[in-house]
């Protein structure tokens, strides 16, 4: 890489760190209890609420992993995408009202709490809590490795030697967890706002550079892949039919399980504000998508006709394309856009596992939080980063391991608990628990075990039909519940 | 709607029917995507194109019940504002889009495998320009019904009273929970 485009890069995340530390000590005067750092005081409006929700979704994975996959797969990973219109609808449909009554009738302050009260389950409620905190430590071990990688990339491109990667790990930590210290999710949430638009307008560039990077535009690159390989540009990509739908079914119903992403509906001002939140969240996601399927289709045209070198990793796609078709300043921007889907899904993360520590799971176990929890929710913050940043240097392929069962363990083990159960007075605590339980254990399984789901049928999504059967099926076996007066009300709107 | 939960426990079970047939059926091996010949970090289809062409009834009838399980979800979502007869007929109406976007798909996707010079439409083969222009953009039309009909099937005049009157009687999560 030339020596000026790697200081416009530098330059570029420098500024957007800078931003990220300007919001976190203005958010800071705003946060003066556990409620301001875990829900925001409930008071966002609808144009933060539905950046961060959409921001929240689209993770370093899918500006890295993402356009990595079509490398790789074709149009397969096209239905993580493809699903987004209807699934985040029907997302709102289920949760955005409920969730949103609920955490203002029972002021609670986080995703194990409004479980804890629907159910009037300590055990479902610990379960939730478990479930988050084990998927927050893969998701974020990834997260931070992502972060630090291309930390390692930025500074290797002005420093005359190498920056070793836990140094680089420890410099995007402290980044991370100062603005998330010091202004908990008023902090991570404006600067998933302005991280969101970051993504959103180098997404845009970007497409723009994809379609000047190969002769013909899209219709170009469909030629010069099909002709290699026509299974690689069909719908279903090289993952086929089945595990192409199977990755539909995880990812469109699954959103509705993600507690970083649903969260976001407690933390809204007025209920009324949902109906202007979808839009912007499908747009906002949408925009972000077009980097993900452009970079990935435009890489495998110019790899196969033989414009660029092979690439040693599928994953180094993104990187690739911007190093040697985007200007510059594109390069510097989308770079910033990199490490703003990383953080804005990583504060999420750190925010609820330090709910899920200071007060989730205390309430679980001795019915009642902790004393000074706006204290221990920093504390807690800290030492999550710690344990997460350790974890993804030393503990091998387990991050990985946690990272991959991530998303399919929240869809399996929150899709019924959650979505279906806050919309069902039949649903009993005790499905609850087994379809939490269930997830873990299906998931773990599956990936520990190594077992090949066949047709590439996703695992997540085995767990995620199991989890919904066995949920639907035991609440219809038990007697129905008894529910207090204002969850019966809640349910019924 | 209260019979939506059972709608959608008999929906799983026809899927779980559906994958068990594909994973049992004894004639049937899956070739599986393989390394490609020149690139090792990006795979091919290969055989595993034309089994799936092969395979495209069971496929079909699978997507119709993945999207099926969204719908249903949909209205279970939607609750008692949406049981009225116009909010599932604009429901039915949208899906009929999804479900034709997807089903022009998975059938055009059979003549695309044996077909040796594919046309293009807006730059993608047609049964990938069925799934980028119609599966992907066809549920925008949920999302109109969501906003436009929100007043009417979200959060109604009534919603909003119910609730101030909930929020003045309200319990602290505190004292409540076991």
């Amino acid at each position: 890489m030339e020596e000026y485009r790697a200081w416009i890069i530098l330059g570029c995340v420098a500024a957007f760190f800078a931003m990220c530390i300007a919001v976190g000590l203005w958010a800071m005067r705003k946060t003066k209890s556990a409620s301001d750092f875990f829900m925001a005081g409930r008071d966002l409006g609808f144009i933060v609420t539905a950046v961060a929700v959409f921001s929240s979704t689209m993770s370093g994975f899918g500006f890295v992993g993402g356009p990595g996959l079509v490398y790789q797969m074709g149009m397969s990973s096209a239905w993580m995408i493809v699903c987004t219109g209807l699934s985040y609808t029907v997302c709102f449909f289920l949760l955005a009202k409920r969730l949103r009554i609920l955490a203002e009738v029972r002021e609670s302050i986080s995703l194990p709490d409004a479980v804890q009260a629907r159910y009037g389950s300590r055990l479902a409620g610990f379960l939730t809590a478990v479930a988050i905190l084990l998927g927050v430590l893969g998701y974020l071990g990834t997260q931070i490795l992502a972060m630090a990688t291309v930390m390692q990339q930025v500074l290797a491109g002005v420093l005359p030697v190498e920056i070793s990667l836990p140094v680089c790990a420890f410099i995007s930590v402290g980044l991370l967890v100062f603005y998330c210290v010091t202004g908990g999710i008023i902090a991570s949430v404006y600067t998933d706002l302005a991280q969101g638009l970051i993504m959103m307008i180098a997404a845009l560039l970007v497409f723009f550079a994809v379609i000047a990077s190969v002769e013909g535009g899209f219709a170009g690159m469909s030629e010069t892949i099909l002709q290699d390989d026509k299974g690689a540009m069909s719908p279903w990509g090289t993952k086929g039919m089945f595990g192409a739908l199977s990755w539909y079914f995880v990812f469109s119903l699954g959103i509705a399980g993600q507690p970083h992403v649903i969260t976001k509906f407690m933390m809204s001002r007025k209920v009324e504000d949902a109906r202007y939140t979808l839009p912007v969240t499908v747009f906002g996601f949408a925009t972000t998508a077009l980097l993900w399927l452009g970079i990935g289709l435009a890489m495998r045209a110019l790899v196969l006709q033989g414009k660029h070198p092979s690439l040693e990793q599928a994953d180094g796609a993104a990187a690739a394309f911007l190093q040697s078709y985007a200007h510059p300043l594109l390069a510097g921007v989308v770079f910033a856009g990199l490490f703003a889907a990383i953080m804005s899904t990583a504060d999420s993360f750190l925010n609820i596992g330090a709910a899920a520590i200071v007060h989730d799971i205390p309430r679980a176990i001795r019915k009642r939080s902790l004393k000074h929890e706006l204290f221990w929710a920093r504390v807690a913050t800290v030492a999550i980063a710690c344990v997460a940043t350790v974890f993804a240097l030393y503990s091998g392929d387990l991050v990985a391991l946690l990272g991959a069962f991530g998303w399919g363990t929240f869809a399996a083990a929150l899709v019924p608990t959650v979505a279906i159960g806050f919309n069902w007075k039949r649903a009993t605590p005790t499905a609850a628990c087994v379809a939490i339980a269930s997830s873990l254990i299906i998931n773990f399984g599956l990936k520990v075990s190594g077992v090949e789901v066949p047709y590439s049928i996703d695992s997540g999504a085995i767990a995620l039909l199991v989890s919904l059967t066995l949920f639907l099926t035991i609440s219809f076996l038990s007697p129905p519940p008894k529910l207090d007066s204002d969850i019966e009300a809640v349910l019924d709107f | 709607m209260t019979k939506l939960p059972a709608i959608l426990l008999a929906t799983l079970a026809a899927l779980w029917g559906v994958l068990l047939y594909t994973v049992f059926s004894p004639d049937e091996h899956y070739p599986g995507a393989a390394t490609h010949p020149e690139q090792s970090e990006m795979h091919v289809a290969g055989a595993a194109a034309a089994f799936d062409a092969e395979m495209i009834v069971p496929g079909a009838i699978a997507g119709v019940l993945v999207i099926a399980v969204y719908l249903l979800c949909l209205l279970l979502g939607a609750g008692k504002n949406g049981a009225s007869l116009t909010f599932v007929g604009v429901v039915a109406a949208s899906s009929c889009l999804v479900v034709g976007s997807f089903l022009a798909m998975t059938f055009s996707f059979d003549d695309y495998v044996g077909d040796p010079s594919p046309q293009l439409v807006g730059g993608f083969p047609i049964p990938t320009a069925w799934m980028v222009f119609g599966v992907w953009m066809s549920p925008v039309v949920f999302l109109a019904v969501y906003v436009a009909g929100f007043r009417r099937w979200v959060m109604t005049e009534d919603d909003r009273k119910r609730l101030e009157a909930l929020i003045a009687a309200r319990q602290p999560c505190s004292e409540t929970g076991s």
